[in-house]
């Protein structure tokens, strides 16, 4: 007699065993506290809270707000730019950012960072479950929405838009499942919140917009007795939506700018050189692996949107939008990403087949367990007061502020674009020529500043011309061309950066 | 409703307005449907897919504004004349160096039409490739039996293709289309005998272009996918349509593709030189068309709505096909990564999507319509006519060597000659394939045969171009006597301003393209 088992039986008793393994709460609260734990693990090592240029200008610009009870108007902190109208668009971060600075330090800045980053992980996970019901794949796609677009940037502002578009995004489609408009009702207080925040606000009520339009044009279609059999028709009170849309942007005006926010997004939109020449806002680089998750997502969306027996045109349209827009400019990849990773998720399961939601105590000992392992890890991997200042003094030029801090030479100061967040914080008392608020110094300003900057030329740029201390980075050309330039002399330098003051 | 005295129930007046509507429509697409089915209209709109592209390249001619093809010219007269195929590095001054010609017989080609027509020869390339171009993503996309989506799928393919130049590249493109078409063919039919084109396909375009390797990729792919469907199919996990390729068949077809690449002049030499010759690191490194899609230019997102609506027609028909799946996975991984090979998720994605379409449309040819070959006779007809007249329309071989002394430093080379200036040259690597085309008796430093150059002395060079090293540093540049640079470029400018260098060079001619200076 064969004692020995097939081998499809042995396969299929591994399967079910492994099912049933996959089903018990202890394995799931493993894998999520394994899932946030990476994640964390990941920016605590890449040191992503602390290399970004531009966190420093916001965590100043919220000292200042607070210093002085009120929002600037103009460029503060800028010696090019000071009289130029300026909006602190972020201003509600800036200042939540300038506060956990002064009670907890820069070891608390960086927790910040780290939380920042790891809330946009769970909003997506929990949003995710919520509309699938499916722990296990709300779990693949939160590591790889993830992995998609939380790692193309530093934690900053965006990252609210990135929460607050998810939510916005899950409560609409969740209304359009159920057909319960009033789910719909808190986006007024939704945008009135975001637009204090952050300014991609604007990309909220965009998607609001389009499906109201989609929603139209369906309508209007059917009405025309076009063949719209195949198209997924909402239910939803096409009025209600549109006052619901006004009474959003009504709110998003609710707020110290009023008003004049929709401006700055009306000069974002007509900048053309800071495009070409900003990191961030270049294409994807495709160099990382990142940028091919995000796109795979995204081809699975399309396949998923496809393989529906109607065709949503709403998720359609806003995918092809959203795509387009990310693929332009990284900074904008959770544009593309969230909707995709949503429309993934967003898939009706019947009742029997949901996956049940944890209990309080559950997701207590899960984030109790976490944080316990973060932190022993973090300590582990030099996230200590002294780690994060040597990090700091690896990314930005430390040693030669704090020479230009022993020596105060005559300024005014020339520095590098990326540092220019750096020293309105560290430096005060030297206002920068310029730092990452593109939106400040206009176009044209960045992309001439950058030009001479490369060293592509040296006469003729006025803000070189008037300089008294110039401030390079160790290996740019510029520097090359001022070490045989007779009117600077080159005074310091180390393992980052030059100094060459007027002769 | 309104209930009329007699008691006929009438339409209420939106009703009869949403009629009339209905009707008006469809009496207007009735028309436009006629129209469109009607033969003459098709065969025209096909002329005038596959010319659109040689007619403009007639009226604006953009054939010279890469570099390359000069070499290829040289190359190709060279060959002629010496009948023989070049080994070393011809007109460089590595002429001692090894060096493998991949597109020999484009070359060789190249030579014969230059002789019989002169620089007319180049547009007239392009526009033969254009018109191969278009003919082969009609082809892909569906061709007659979806017309219209395979006419605007094609023109959108073309348009991602938006600036092509008469170099191999361009048979690369067109045989990887073939190769693609008849293998969804055959996979589609079950039949192997459209693969049975392949091993001479393969043969050619190993004699024609390095990138030959992404048609093995492409076999590759599909040898996979047969293997993983089966495996998959035996452990009873996977239910999806069943194909029945015959795996021992097309083993022996992949590898005779395999094989015949090695008839070529260079033997087994051929296949590891092309992968260094295509995806060096020396071209990662310096040149923009290694770098990944701006989308700064329609082009870009063109492309990738046609990969986004391949994904949406798969998805569409709920396919689980391997193939097709792997198809726009990793070649969606290449185009997004190297711009110049973003041609490679094109094909794919037309093709995916024309049967998408077909098989979710009506797929029908038109009636009434001619046979296929007569309809072929009747496009070639049309075709051969358009091609002709737009030669015909091309600016004389004196006008064309005008139109180039504007952009290409063709005085600058007169003057050079005239004056017998002493080599060696230090050239702009960007004008290295028209200066062997112009001055073969000065070998140039540096030109697009990177593989001929390797890694190391391209990368020293383009160090020295940007500044970072000085000339006399580097054993390979240290003994260059003449220097020809773009008059705009960083080099140039430091080389006449910065006092130091200005001591070792004295320039002694220059216009608006260039710069001419010589060793003090």
């Amino acid at each position: 007699m064969n004692i020995y088992p097939k081998s499809g039986e042995v396969d299929s008793k591994v399967v079910w065993e492994l099912e049933q393994l996959s089903h018990k709460p202890i394995v799931r609260l493993a894998a999520l506290g394994i899932l946030f734990t990476l994640f964390s693990v990941i920016i605590l090592l890449s040191k992503g809270y602390l290399a970004d240029p531009d966190i420093w200008w916001h965590l100043k610009v919220g000292d200042w707000i607070v210093q002085h009870r009120a929002v600037p108007v103009e460029g503060i902190l800028s010696r090019t730019a000071a009289t130029r109208p300026w909006i602190a668009y972020s201003w509600g971060f800036e200042v939540i950012l300038s506060r956990v600075y002064a009670w907890f330090g820069l070891m608390g800045f960086a927790y910040f960072g780290i939380l920042l980053s790891v809330l946009v992980s769970i909003v997506l996970f929990v949003t995710c479950f919520a509309l699938s019901r499916r722990f296990w794949r709300s779990w693949l796609l939160t590591l790889l929405g993830t992995f998609a677009y939380v790692y193309s940037l530093y934690p900053r502002p965006v990252f609210l838009s990135m929460m607050l578009f998810n939510v916005m995004l899950y409560l609409l489609l969740k209304a359009q499942r159920s057909g319960q408009i009033h789910e719909l009702y808190c986006f007024p207080l939704l945008f009135l919140v975001w637009a204090n925040l952050h300014i991609q606000f604007i990309y909220g009520l965009a998607t609001l917009g389009l499906y109201i339009v989609v929603t139209a044009a369906v309508r209007l279609a059917s009405d025309l007795s076009l063949n719209v059999s195949a198209l997924q028709a909402s239910s939803l009170s096409l009025f209600r939506l549109s006052v619901i849309l006004v009474v959003s942007a009504a709110a998003s005006c609710i707020g110290p700018y009023s008003y004049r926010l929709f401006l700055v997004v009306f000069g974002y939109s007509r900048a053309k050189q800071t495009y070409s020449v900003i990191q961030e806002l270049l294409s994807p680089s495709f160099n990382a692996l990142t940028c091919f998750i995000l796109l795979f997502v995204i081809m699975a969306a399309f396949y998923a949107a496809g393989s529906r027996k109607r065709i949503d045109l709403f998720q359609l349209s806003l995918l092809v939008i959203a795509s387009l827009c990310a693929f332009r400019t990284v900074r904008d990849a959770w544009f593309a990403a969230i909707p995709a990773i949503l429309l993934l998720a967003d898939v009706p399961v019947e009742p029997i087949d949901q996956d049940p939601a944890f209990t309080p105590w559950q997701l207590l000992s899960l984030t109790g367990a976490t944080v316990a392992v973060v932190f022993l890890l973090g300590t582990n991997t030099g996230f200590t007061t002294r780690g994060v200042d040597y990090c700091v003094s690896m990314e930005f030029p430390v040693d030669a502020a704090n020479f230009l801090r022993r020596v105060e030479p005559p300024g005014p100061i020339y520095n590098e674009f990326d540092w220019g967040g750096f020293l309105t914080w560290y430096l005060p008392q030297y206002p920068v020529s310029i730092d990452g608020r593109n939106d400040l110094y206009g176009d044209k300003f960045v992309a001439d500043y950058l030009i001479f900057n490369s060293g592509d030329r040296t006469d003729g740029d006025p803000h070189l011309d008037e300089a008294g201390i110039v401030l390079l980075k160790r290996d740019a050309s510029l520097a090359q061309l001022l070490k045989h330039d007779s009117r600077f002399r080159f005074v310091y330098e180390d393992r980052l950066a030059d100094i060459f003051v007027r002769n | 409703m309104i209930r009329a005295e007699n008691g006929i129930i009438e339409s209420t007046p939106t009703a009869i307005t949403r009629a009339s509507i209905k009707n008006g429509r469809a009496k207007g697409f009735g028309l436009l449907q006629h129209v469109a089915q009607a033969p003459p209209a098709r065969l025209l709109v096909l002329v005038l897919l596959l010319t659109t592209g040689a007619v403009l390249e007639a009226r604006h001619i953009r054939s010279f504004s890469r570099d390359e093809i000069w070499c290829h010219l040289r190359t190709g007269t060279w060959i002629l004349q010496n009948h023989a195929i070049p080994r070393t590095g011809l007109f460089s001054q590595l002429s001692n160096s090894r060096w493998i010609d991949f597109s020999w017989l484009y070359d060789a080609f190249c030579g014969v039409v230059y002789a019989l027509l002169g620089l007319r020869a180049v547009p007239l390339l392009l526009m033969m490739f254009r018109v191969a171009l278009a003919a082969v993503t009609f082809l892909i996309a569906g061709g007659r039996h979806r017309f219209w989506w395979a006419v605007a799928l094609s023109a959108s393919a073309q348009f991602t293709f938006l600036d092509p130049q008469p170099l191999p590249n361009l048979f690369s493109i067109c045989f990887f289309g073939l190769a693609l078409h008849w293998i969804l063919e055959a996979r589609r039919r079950n039949d192997l005998t459209r693969l049975l084109w392949l091993p001479p396909l393969f043969w050619l375009w190993a004699n024609l272009d390095a990138q030959f390797v992404l048609g093995l990729v492409l076999l590759s792919m599909l040898l996979l996918a047969e293997i993983t469907e089966r495996t998959l199919r035996l452990l009873g996990a996977w239910n999806a349509d069943s194909r029945r390729i015959p795996l021992v068949q097309l083993v022996a077809i992949a590898a005779a593709c395999v094989v015949v690449t090695m008839i070529t002049p260079y033997s087994i030499h051929l296949i590891p030189a092309a992968l260094q010759s295509a995806y060096g690191p020396t071209l990662f490194k310096n040149f923009a068309f290694m770098a990944a899609m701006s989308f700064r230019q329609p082009e870009h997102f063109v492309l990738t709505l046609l990969l986004f609506c391949a994904c949406l027609g798969l998805g569409r028909r709920r396919s689980h096909d391997l193939l097709k799946i792997l198809l726009l996975t990793l070649w969606a991984v290449l185009a997004f990564r190297i711009q110049r090979d973003s041609w490679t998720i094109v094909l794919p994605s037309i093709a995916i999507l024309g049967e998408a379409i077909r098989i979710h449309g009506d797929g029908s040819v038109a009636a009434g319509q001619k046979s296929a070959g007569e309809q072929c006779v009747y496009v070639a007809a049309g075709v051969a006519i358009m091609l002709t007249l737009s030669f015909f329309s091309l600016p004389t071989n004196q006008a064309l060597e005008t139109q180039l002394e504007r952009v290409l430093p063709a005085k600058a080379c007169d003057y050079i000659q005239n004056n017998h200036l002493a080599g060696p040259i230090f050239n702009h690597y960007g004008w290295g394939g028209y200066l062997m085309w112009k001055l073969p008796e000065y070998p140039v430093s540096i030109d697009e045969r990177l593989d001929l150059y390797g890694d190391e002395f391209s990368g020293a060079y383009f160090e020295v171009v940007m500044g970072k090293r000085r000339m006399e540093t580097l054993p390979g540049f240290a003994s260059e006597q003449m220097i020809l640079l773009p008059v705009n470029l960083p080099m140039a400018k430091a080389l006449t301003t910065i006092p130091v260098l200005q001591q070792q060079f004295r320039e002694v001619y220059r216009d608006k393209i260039a710069i001419v200076l010589v060793r003090r």
